[in-house]
């Protein structure tokens, strides 16, 4: 099967839209990137990959969610859709399949 | 608490710059995250990380969120798109027939008169361009310094020519001309066939000059000392047809010649309008221009690439110096392409073109082709109200802003196309005229790469003009307004097409009023007495190339006229006094003279009986007698010159020397006008030379024209049986001075007529258009008792005022540029008012009795049925 290409943030991003489980929006993804990655990006940076990854059709996203501290703004809240999932899956999956490839010595720090 | 704000100025930034379909979630997310980053590392770092933030997502680094679609649009130039856009449009031109019909007529009229006057607006501005050696190819330029005014020729001695070749480095090539001072007649098999077109060339002509062979060689053409070339159509019409015309013999005077090749006619373009070339080996005047006091030839020298002109120029001075030994000469050097718009010089055999002319022209056709796109504009947009409802529910199905503006664009160039179609026949049906009226041959040659550029410029100018803002405006139409009903125009859209209106009928009414104007300072030259009488009178020239026995031929032929029945009488002076172009100026002496006051004068020379044949005045003195022997030395002033000259009274009696004699001024002649309105009367010494008299007048009584000119003829070829005879009569030849003026003002008349007509349509369909959206409105007026003429007054004023508005604005301009003009007449007419009145009243009553056509059905129209139908 050929899988659109997921680059490395994409893939971050959306393992952030995973983790955060329907709560995910701009603000949320980029202080969970933060705080579980210790990665400052800009709000730009994080706002064209999620519309990326929706064009990819990796994030469905709908608006909701006013609050005042937004001055009443809706937010644009993302969930990850079942191809998502599927492509994260295949992705460890692989990653996997390839680690047990690995001979174990190959991965040795010399000297430790 | 309330939450810190970041900078109010970046918001705004984020506001005006970020794509609006992100806008709300990307500013919320960032007030949001102002807030968590204030509260964690202060005002000072939050406001930076807020700045940096708002940047990001700012173009060019935002990505744009596509828009989801729902529904399947096609692109915007898709072959289907392109396939609706056809139809709708030739539906829309059908269902509005009255209205296609006055844009197609307008614009088809317009884009015809616009592209014939372009084209000769071109011609004028692309002179002797095609020439491929045009930039490196100048002519010597001779300018003498006599008295205050310097003479300029175009003319250069042969020598000069042949000296510039073997002494001055950087020419390349030197190739002169030289146009006989009389009409050639040539004998083929027996014919006599006189050709003003003739010159004398140099056999590097050909390769100096651009011309296209048909037949014969162009290397070797006028090799030979007895060669002769002519164009397609001179040999077409002295042999059938080109082919058979090489190697025929054509017989000048005594000289057989050869027909060696035949070219292309010339190109309207070229200032060289010569259909037989002589090489200039056997030119028998050719002896005599051996010789550095004859200015006969007009010289072309190629420079080698880098040469500079102006040092050339120096160096043909020093030629002068040298051979000549005459200082007061300067050589100058005038590029090939600007000689046909310089008109310093004095007496340039080629053709000339007046600058402010062209542009005036071209700007008149510009400004008709505005005129024409108006029309379409404001068909248009009166019709949007129309149109709202199909722009309302196309935008509702999905069309976008886009696509309705391709579609109303491909409205207004496929009127733009249909009406090129018909312009084109209009210009081939018009372009004999056209071509008799200026004199060149155009052709709709469409293998021609200019008349292509300007059709499609002018195509696309119109489609511009015309297309652009209707098609805005209409696809900006806005379906909510629009299908709630309602007025969808704002008063601003009916001001605009008013203003265009005005400027429709402001441009007519100038060219009204240039009209008018053209025209009476042309009936002014015509009726205003010159000071001669000019009816009745022909003239004849005297052969220059008979020699010594010219002046016997002369007396003799003037001797059997005056035996003829009919002829009133007979005289023979220097030139015509048409236009006499004879001055001199040096060998003037009176008493009292100013040291150094050396003043440039006509002369005229005259005889006893001239008077009497011209009907001149005499304010003082007497005229020349046959019986005075001495009158031969005796000069005759006219009331300039003994103004100008400073003679003092009494002038009759003072001596006088002229031409190296010295005699009396016997009489002062009464001012009279020898040369065009366009300039001041000179002052003009006539004297008594019968050796000075080429130029034959003879006075008829009315009615005898014919059997007196078949009898000349006769007698002149007593004399002159291989000349053939050629006169003209006075009033002709007057006539021909305002010649530039006639063809103007017919010109303009043309132009006047045609915005008029164009604006009028407009008028027209906008009248129609306004009667019948106020159907209604005049039905209920007339149930509540208004009058026919009430209703039609209501529905005219509208109109009336805009023209009277056009008329205020057209009234400065056209008095200006009318002043300009008559500038150039030293004796004219002032402009009346009453042109105004006159352009205005013709302006007001054409758009008066355009719309009352309409405005008259609608008054008359029962209102019962207007009111009826709902």
């Amino acid at each position: 099967m050929r899988r659109t290409y997921l680059g490395e943030f994409e893939e971050i991003v959306l393992l952030m839209v995973a983790i955060l489980d329907g709560e995910a929006y701009g603000v949320s993804v980029s202080q969970e990137l933060e705080r579980q990655t210790g990665r400052l990006v800009t709000f730009g940076a994080i706002h064209n990959t999620l519309i990326r990854l929706e064009e990819k059709g990796f994030v469905c996203s709908e608006l909701g969610g006013a609050t005042t501290e937004r001055g009443g703004r809706r937010k644009r809240l993302f969930s990850i859709t079942a191809y998502g999932s599927r492509t994260l899956q295949d992705i460890q999956q692989q990653r996997s399949q390839l680690w047990q490839l690995v001979p174990p010595t190959s991965l040795k720090v010399s000297g430790s | 608490m309330k939450s810190p704000t970041p900078p109010r100025w970046a918001q705004r930034l984020l506001t005006w710059l970020h794509p609006a379909d992100t806008l709300e979630e990307v500013e919320g997310d960032l007030q949001e995250l102002y807030t968590y980053w204030y509260q964690q590392s202060g005002k000072r770092q939050a406001t930076l990380r807020y700045l940096l933030n708002v940047l990001s997502v700012l173009p060019p680094f935002v990505r744009q969120r596509k828009r989801k679609e729902d529904f399947y649009q096609p692109y915007l130039l898709s072959p289907d798109m392109i396939r609706n856009y056809l139809k709708i449009a030739f539906r829309n031109l059908w269902l509005n027939k009255l209205y296609s019909l006055l844009n197609l007529t307008g614009l088809s009229v317009g884009l015809a008169a616009s592209v014939l006057i372009l084209l000769w607006v071109q011609n004028e501005l692309s002179f002797d361009d095609y020439h491929h050696q045009a930039d490196q190819t100048f002519r010597v330029t001779n300018t003498l310094k006599v008295s205050d005014e310097p003479w300029v020729w175009s003319n250069s001695p042969l020598m000069l020519g042949e000296a510039a070749l073997r002494e001055v480095p950087g020419i390349e090539r030197v190739t002169q001309f030289k146009k006989p001072w009389q009409a050639l007649a040539f004998r083929i098999n027996n014919d006599l066939r006189s050709e003003e077109n003739a010159a004398f060339v140099d056999s590097t002509w050909f390769a100096s000059f651009d011309y296209h062979f048909l037949l014969g060689d162009p290397k070797r053409a006028l090799d030979e000392p007895n060669s002769i070339v002519l164009t397609e159509s001179k040999a077409q019409n002295w042999f059938g047809e080109p082919a058979a015309a090489m190697g025929k013999m054509v017989r000048l005077d005594s000289l057989d010649m050869v027909v060696r090749a035949v070219v292309r006619d010339n190109p309207p373009n070229s200032s060289f309008r010569y259909d037989v070339l002589l090489s200039n080996v056997q030119n028998r005047e050719r002896s005599h221009d051996e010789n550095w006091n004859n200015f006969n030839y007009q010289l072309f020298l190629q420079l080698k690439a880098g040469t500079q002109p102006e040092k050339i120029g120096q160096q043909l001075t020093q030629l002068y110096h040298t051979y000549k030994k005459d200082s007061s000469i300067t050589a100058s050097l005038i590029p090939l392409r600007d000689i046909h718009f310089n008109t310093t010089f004095q007496s340039d055999s080629l053709p000339k073109g007046n600058r402010r002319t062209v542009t005036t022209l071209g700007l008149v056709g510009l400004l008709i082709l505005i005129i024409a796109s108006i029309n379409y504009v404001n068909l248009a947009t009166a019709l949007t109200s129309q149109r709202a409802k199909e722009v309302g529910v196309k935008k509702i199905i999905g069309a976008g802003r886009k696509r309705l503006f391709a579609q109303f664009m491909t409205e207004s160039t496929l009127l733009t196309l249909l009406a090129l179609g018909l312009a084109l026949a209009i210009i081939r049906l018009c372009l004999p005229l056209f071509n008799n009226f200026t004199g060149h041959q155009f052709t709709l040659d469409f293998q021609n790469g200019t008349l292509w550029l300007l059709l499609l410029g002018s195509i696309g100018l119109t489609i511009l003009l015309s297309g652009v803002y209707p098609s805005l405006l209409l696809s900006s139409l806005e379906p909510v307004k629009v299908l709630k009903g309602g007025n969808v125009l704002s008063s601003k859209n009916t001001h605009f097409r008013q203003g265009l209106v005005i400027v429709q009928f402001t441009i007519s009414i100038i060219l009204i009023v240039s009209t008018i104007v053209i025209f009476q300072q042309l009936r002014f030259a015509q009726t205003q007495d010159p000071g001669y009488q000019r009816e009745h009178v022909f003239t004849f020239q005297m052969p220059y190339s008979a020699g010594a026995s010219t002046p016997n031929n002369r007396d003799f032929i003037k001797h059997r006229l005056r035996e003829l029945h009919g002829v009133v009488g007979v005289t023979s002076a220097n030139q015509s006094i048409v236009d006499l172009q004879s001055k001199h100026s040096g060998s003037l002496k009176w008493e009292g003279r100013p040291e150094e006051y050396e003043p440039t004068v006509a002369q005229f020379s005259v005889e006893p009986e001239t008077r009497s044949v011209l009907g001149l005045n005499l304010a003082q003195g007497r005229w020349f007698q046959e019986d005075m022997k001495l009158d031969t030395a005796n000069v005759i002033l006219n009331e300039t010159a003994v103004k100008t000259l400073g003679l003092k009274a009494p002038v009759v009696g003072q001596w006088f020397e002229f031409q190296g004699r010295r005699g009396q001024v016997i009489g002062v002649v009464k001012d009279f006008h020898f040369r065009s309105y366009h300039q001041k009367i000179e002052p003009m010494v006539l004297f008594y030379n019968p050796g000075w008299q080429m130029q034959v007048f003879a006075r008829i009584s009315p009615g005898a024209a014919a059997r007196l000119l078949a009898e000349a003829e006769r007698i002149w070829h007593e004399r002159y049986p291989e000349t053939p005879f050629r006169y003209t009569f006075l009033d002709e030849s007057f006539d021909r001075l305002y010649q530039a003026e006639r063809k103007a003002g017919q010109l303009f008349n043309v132009f006047a007529n045609i915005a008029i007509l164009i604006s009028c349509l407009g008028l027209f369909g906008l009248a129609t258009f306004s009667a019948e959206r106020r159907t209604k409105e005049i039905g209920v007026r007339k149930v509540l008792g208004a009058s026919v003429t009430s209703i039609i007054s209501l529905l005219s004023r509208d109109f009336v005022i805009l023209v009277l508005i056009a008329l205020a604005l057209a009234t400065p301009v056209a008095w200006y540029a009318m002043h300009q003009w008559l500038q150039d007449f030293a004796y004219r007419i002032d402009i009346e008012w009453w042109v105004f009145v006159l352009a205005g009243t013709l302006a007001v009553g054409i758009a008066l009795l355009t719309v009352s056509f309409q405005s008259v059905k609608a008054a008359l129209m029962n209102p019962v049925k207007s009111l009826r139908s709902e």
